[in-house]
């Protein structure tokens, strides 16, 4: 395998940068899910890609037969109850068990979702109209734009626009509403939190119900663009897993940069180096900043 | 206002508290006393629902509160300001006091918690001057300040205070009592959990002292004061001192 730059590779890397852009977001918004449950709870819940596949396939077996306006909200409603039933039925009955236990659990849970959704909607990818097109035959094609050298399509934009929209949402609602600063609290003095009268228990099913939606909300997004399968889950919760570290854990603005920086710097790799390896580059990203920086590369040093 | 019956409560496997008997009035600060591992925070823990009794009822307002969760008993104004202090240390001095205000973020117009806030602010102004600094870079006194300033935006109808004294310099302790004490004129009861027994009393209409999980003695806070015993054991007075000090104490 020749691994030299020709002068046609490089015309590749905004094309590149593109799509790698996109499944960055995708990574943000998983990241963002893994520092949400795990400021309230202290687990890093590996089921979190999980909730991305429930949202992407659902809303592509839905998009064949509804529109939109109906398959969007019962896709993150069906990737909200997933959180509710991994928050009720798994970690709350669990809580004198050890935070490891309860993360292997989560893995467990993973499975089992990967399981369900192969039994009802089969191991085969599941295609999806894009949000946007013009109809050609009775087929939606999407809209394509011309930007620095790279096509980006409609759908693109879709899920960057829906990323940057939740990133900032999320900012405004751990910062600014009392609901999310009680959520907070719990992640900082969980005593603390009950002595003022918050109920802990209901913030942290609260906290599963927001990070498996948001991931469901990626999920819808992105359908058009990889579609949708029963196993996606898995690569793109180790990448947001990979991301969050990275940022991390519990910093949504590292995990969301990282997210980002992860999926370009994937795209690339794959695309102008070897494309076997693209899905080695999350981890080999992951052993090196867990050897060198643990407490992750962007993480802010704590305020004096 | 607040009515222990022989409440037992246990740690794990061990047996905190061997039925305890209490009561505070309204309008009353009642102390606590005794050594380290009384069981003294334990008996505010089970109150506020921090920790379940085993045994025993607890009634607070004419009601049976016994095994009420924390949130249910901060709703009905029994707040507790936890031994060290439980702030929540990467928030400001501001967001530490809307949340000690979130049961009532709902239901109370936003109006009244800024009524509330300026209260706060009355009582200990230094809060304002720091309130947009994190809580944890607070020094010791202000943290007992905004612990109480928290619990305060809660709107007790009774407190329920855990060695605010601890760690702090004997002016701060002073300062901080005072505080207590006015709150008790503004008609707020107080349950006062302290080491520092001389304070206590000082302040105290009553007291109770706490040996090995039981009550071992009751009675005013001035009767107490002038116990010998108490003076030897809890108020650090060696003999000389007890026959020297001032009969009007």
């Amino acid at each position: 395998m020749s691994v030299g730059l020709s002068v046609d590779l490089l015309a590749q890397v905004p094309q590149l940068v593109i799509s790698g852009f996109t499944r960055g977001c995708i990574y943000a918004i998983v990241a963002v899910g893994f520092s949400i449950i795990y400021n309230s709870t202290q687990v890093i819940n590996f089921a979190q890609g999980e909730f991305v596949m429930i949202g992407a396939v659902v809303a592509a077996v839905l998009l064949s037969k509804t529109s939109l306006l109906v398959a969007f909200p019962t896709a993150v409603a069906a990737g909200c109850l997933a959180g509710a039933v991994v928050a009720l039925f798994v970690l709350l009955p669990l809580k004198r068990a050890s935070v490891v236990s309860l993360i292997i659990i989560t893995i467990g849970t993973s499975i089992m979702f990967r399981g369900l959704a192969q039994l009802l909607w089969g191991e085969a990818a599941i295609p999806a109209p894009p949000f946007t097109g013009v109809v050609v035959q009775g087929y939606v094609e999407d809209r394509e734009f011309h930007f620095l050298g790279a096509y980006i399509r409609a759908q693109e934009l879709w899920v960057m626009g829906v990323t940057a929209l939740l990133v900032v949402g999320m900012h405004i609602f751990f910062r600014r509403t009392i609901l999310g600063q009680a959520m907070r609290a719990c992640a900082i003095n969980q005593l603390g939190a009950r002595i003022v009268g918050i109920n802990v228990r209901r913030m942290i099913m609260a906290s599963f119900v927001m990070a498996a939606g948001l991931g469901a909300v990626a999920g819808v997004v992105v359908s058009p663009v990889f579609y949708a399968k029963c196993n996606m889950g898995t690569a793109l919760g180790l990448g947001g897993f990979c991301a969050a570290v990275l940022g991390g854990l519990g910093n949504f603005a590292g995990g969301v940069a990282a997210g980002i920086i992860l999926g370009i710097v994937e795209s690339l790799t794959g695309g102008l180096l070897w494309s076997d390896y693209k899905d080695a580059v999350a981890f080999v990203i992951l052993l090196v900043i867990l050897l060198l920086r643990p407490e992750g590369v962007l993480r802010r040093r704590a305020e004096a | 206002m607040l009515k222990l019956q022989s409440v037992v409560t246990y740690y794990g496997r061990v047996l905190a508290l061997k039925g305890v008997s209490l009561h505070v009035d309204h309008g009353e600060i009642v102390a606590i006393v005794g050594p380290n591992g009384a069981g003294k925070t334990t008996v505010l823990n089970t109150i506020s629902g921090i920790v379940t009794s085993h045994s025993g009822k607890i009634v607070f307002d004419g009601v049976d509160v016994t095994g009420y969760p924390t949130e249910a008993l901060v709703e009905m104004g029994l707040v507790q300001v936890p031994e060290g202090r439980q702030l929540f240390a990467e928030m400001t001095v501001y967001e530490n006091l809307m949340l000690g205000a979130y049961r009532r973020s709902r239901a109370a117009k936003k109006s009244e918690v800024a009524v509330d806030l300026e209260r706060v602010y009355s009582i200990f102004p230094i809060l304002k001057e720091r309130k947009t600094q994190l809580a944890g870079t607070l020094s010791g006194g202000e943290q007992q300040m905004l612990a109480i300033g928290r619990a305060l935006m809660s709107k007790p109808k009774m407190l329920l205070l855990d060695e605010p004294s601890m760690g702090l310099a004997p002016l701060v302790t002073k300062s901080i009592f005072k505080v207590i004490s006015d709150l008790r004129k503004e008609g707020t009861t107080v349950l006062l959990v302290e080491q520092n027994a001389k304070a206590a009393l000082a302040i105290a209409k009553r007291a109770y002292v706490m040996e090995t999980g039981r009550i071992v003695m009751e009675g005013s806070a001035s009767e107490l004061a002038r116990n010998p015993e108490i003076q030897r054991a809890y108020l650090g007075m060696g003999y000389r001192q007890i026959m020297e000090q001032p009969r009007n104490a």
